[in-house]
């Protein structure tokens, strides 16, 4: 896969997945789809697709196929990937009576999720702002964890080595907790499993958490004053690390 | 509550009392300011398998025979051995002796002293393939040159490694995907799972007159997973088939190299390697690395320009010299194997008397073991931090050495240890109860 189709993924099942959460924990957005009954299909030539359904005051991401009220078509995962960076627009090809609900609240749910995505930085004072941003920050990381694990070539490369099991990934301090189960070389993050996990990290305040997906601190260096607690498989721990290292290419 | 609390309490209910490290912490803190992560690579609480990191000791004061101290007291006797070097026992008399003699002679001087020809004769007499001695200071540095020499040799630019094997840090050595490797640097390598010698021919035979070297360690001894030795005929086939093809045997021994055999490890599995690597234990933790290989590579390794600025000090020659005698003399690989019994058969008791299962796997002079109660390895991982506070110094992933400075009473201490961390683990951890 090129770095364009995994970025694409990336913008795709990690950035935009969190409108999931932001509806789940953000009044404002939750305001904006509150008994709004729509679905939005991203389909991207050669490229990954998945849908964003909005219903019952909920929003939830599915990459089957169904119908959709909203189709945006997207020549490219270029294309797809300068949409997100606000640089190009999408393509509809279905939808045409419902683009308000594109241009407005959709584009407001994006602004919101950017706020909590890319702060300003005298927000990050605020601990309940803090604690939001890096919920955000923690999902990201984990879907993108499985993106490049499952696209980028290299990511392909270190996930073979990667043992069958699921990975716990959690703040002690907010009781967030993400999951990534690996499986024959693939890597799916989730917020729930029945599976219990072989690995843990465990971070032990969402300071830790915020400084180290922030790149703000060293991981050796959490790790060594059990700021971030491992225990388990280890080696699941460490291949994922590999991956990690390669978020900062795409995002 | 914290961490620290957390082992207080736990240590009302049980009869040992357990360590604590205040003033490592504090070393830690002032170096985590200079150096990176504080201990970086394999002697690093990450690196190491030193977890949690709370449960170990970050810097030592001293050492001396099968025991180091840390920089707040504690004791702990060492089956890390430095991580192999430690064979003789910390300050053996007679190679610190030897070396002392020495360093009053000249260490590093413009040229090379006569200790570097009689360590070589001294190899070459010991170990079974070897017709000729090199010396450098890591063992990575006596892996890459014979990578280099099987390159030199064939004209050739691929070599076949055993997954999970460990060659050192260069980047050859490394995987894709680690920090700082790019594609390039292990373009031309090529891997086979351990012991799978079907897959080794259908690969050298799908490569054909491009691979220069196989390189292996003479078992699979890799981190995380029981260690697995040779199946019988394996190595025999695996030197018909380099023979066969004009590839490179080289055999990596650096971890094993002196504790299964005082001539090498391939003559302990019964074969000849054309390039063998040794390290660790070879001169009792003076810093000295050697290749030995068979007459017909002495040229290409002449050829070969390789060399260091402190890869003729004559210091760890001398040592290298009086350990090799000792080893020797005191059939070092027969006495680490009874060692090993002791403690590994003792080890597994204890355990079972606590109902849990415990896998020794390996070779008994640097053994590999792994509680199989539990497939996330958190049990392991529990037991081996009560073992570590209570003065007993193993890791959670890595096989263990042994030295023979180590006694009967340092067995039956470490047993008595093992029990009261199973009856810690057992409370920390209830449902194992």
């Amino acid at each position: 896969m090129s770095s364009s189709h995994t970025k694409a993924a990336i913008n795709l099942y990690a950035i935009l997945r969190n409108l999931e959460e932001l509806c789940e924990v953000d009044e404002a957005s939750q305001g904006l789809i509150r008994g709004k009954q729509q679905s939005i299909r991203f389909s991207i030539q050669n490229g990954p697709s998945a849908t964003l359904v909005f219903r019952d005051g909920k929003c939830k991401m599915t990459e089957d196929e169904g119908s959709s009220s909203i189709k945006l078509y997207f020549r490219s995962t270029d294309h797809f990937n300068r949409m997100i960076d606000g640089a190009a627009n999408p393509i509809p090809v279905k939808g045409f009576t419902k683009l308000g609900f594109l241009t407005n609240e959709f584009t407001q749910l994006t602004k919101r999720l950017e706020y909590y995505l890319k702060p300003q930085p005298e927000l990050l004072g605020d601990p309940d702002f803090f604690r939001q941003h890096t919920g955000f920050l923690l999902h990201t990381a984990a879907y993108a964890l499985g993106c490049i694990a499952n696209y980028d070539r290299v990511g392909q490369e270190i996930a073979k080595r990667i043992p069958d099991g699921v990975v716990s990934l959690s703040i002690q301090e907010s009781g967030q907790q993400v999951f990534l189960e690996a499986r024959s070389g693939r890597l799916t993050a989730m917020k729930s499993t029945s599976v219990p996990p072989r690995s843990f990290m465990i971070f032990d305040t969402v300071q830790s958490a915020g400084d180290l997906l922030s790149e703000r601190a060293d991981v050796h260096e959490l790790v060594v004053r059990e700021n971030l607690l491992l225990k388990g498989m280890m080696p699941m721990i460490q291949h994922l690390s590999d991956i990690l290292s390669r978020v900062p290419l795409y995002i | 509550m914290t961490k620290f609390d957390e082992r207080i309490r736990l240590k009302e209910a049980i009869m040992m009392q357990t360590y604590s490290y205040p003033t490592s912490k504090q070393l830690l803190e002032r170096a985590l300011k200079v150096i990176p992560s504080g201990v970086y690579g394999h002697l690093g609480p990450v690196e190491g398998s030193m977890l949690p990191p709370s449960a170990f000791p970050f810097y030592a004061s001293r050492a001396n025979g099968a025991y180091f101290w840390d920089v707040d007291g504690n004791r702990f006797i060492d089956y890390m051995c430095a991580y192999g070097p430690n064979i003789l026992g910390y300050n053996d008399e007679e190679v610190e002796r030897a070396a002392n003699e020495q360093a009053g002679l000249g260490n590093c001087v413009t040229l090379p002293s006569i200790k570097m020809i009689e360590f070589a004769e001294l190899l070459v007499d010991t170990v079974h393939s070897a017709d000729w001695a090199f010396f450098a200071k890591n063992g990575g540095d006596a892996t890459s040159f014979a990578l280099t020499i099987a390159r030199a040799e064939t004209g050739r630019k691929k070599a076949i490694f055993v997954k999970r094997d460990y060659h050192g840090v260069s980047p050859w050595a490394k995987l894709i995907g680690n920090a700082g490797v790019v594609e390039e640097d292990v373009s031309h390598n090529l891997y086979v799972d351990w012991n799978d010698y079907q897959a080794l021919e259908n690969l050298v035979e799908q490569h054909p007159g491009e691979i220069a070297c196989l390189m292996a360690c003479p078992y699979s001894h890799g981190n995380y997973v029981d260690n697995e030795l040779p199946a019988a005929d394996y190595w025999s086939k695996v030197r018909a088939l380099c023979t066969k093809h004009g590839i490179v045997l080289a055999i990596d021994d650096v971890r094993c190299g002196f504790r299964l055999d005082l001539a090498g490890s391939d003559h302990y599995y019964g074969f000849k390697a054309d390039l063998i690597c040794f390290c660790k234990a070879l001169a009792n933790g003076h810093n000295v690395s050697a290749i030995c290989g068979i007459q017909e590579l002495k040229g290409t390794a002449a050829s070969v320009f390789y060399t260091g600025s402190y890869w003729f000090s004559s210091v760890p020659f001398a040592a290298g010299i009086a350990t090799i005698q000792k080893l020797k003399r005191i059939d070092a690989p027969k006495l680490l194997r009874e060692i090993g019994q002791k403690l590994t058969g003792g080890l597994v008791d204890v355990a079972k008397s606590h109902g849990f299962h415990l896998n020794i796997s390996g070779e008994l002079p640097l053994w590999y073991m792994r509680i199989t109660d539990d497939d996330t390895q958190v049990l392991h991982q529990a037991w081996i931090a009560a073992c570590v506070q209570r003065g007993v110094f193993f890791t959670n992933h890595h096989n263990h050495f042994l030295n023979t400075a180590l006694t009967d009473e340092d067995i039956a201490f470490t047993l008595d240890v093992a029990d009261d961390a199973f009856k810690a683990v057992k409370q920390l951890l209830p449902q194992y109860a």
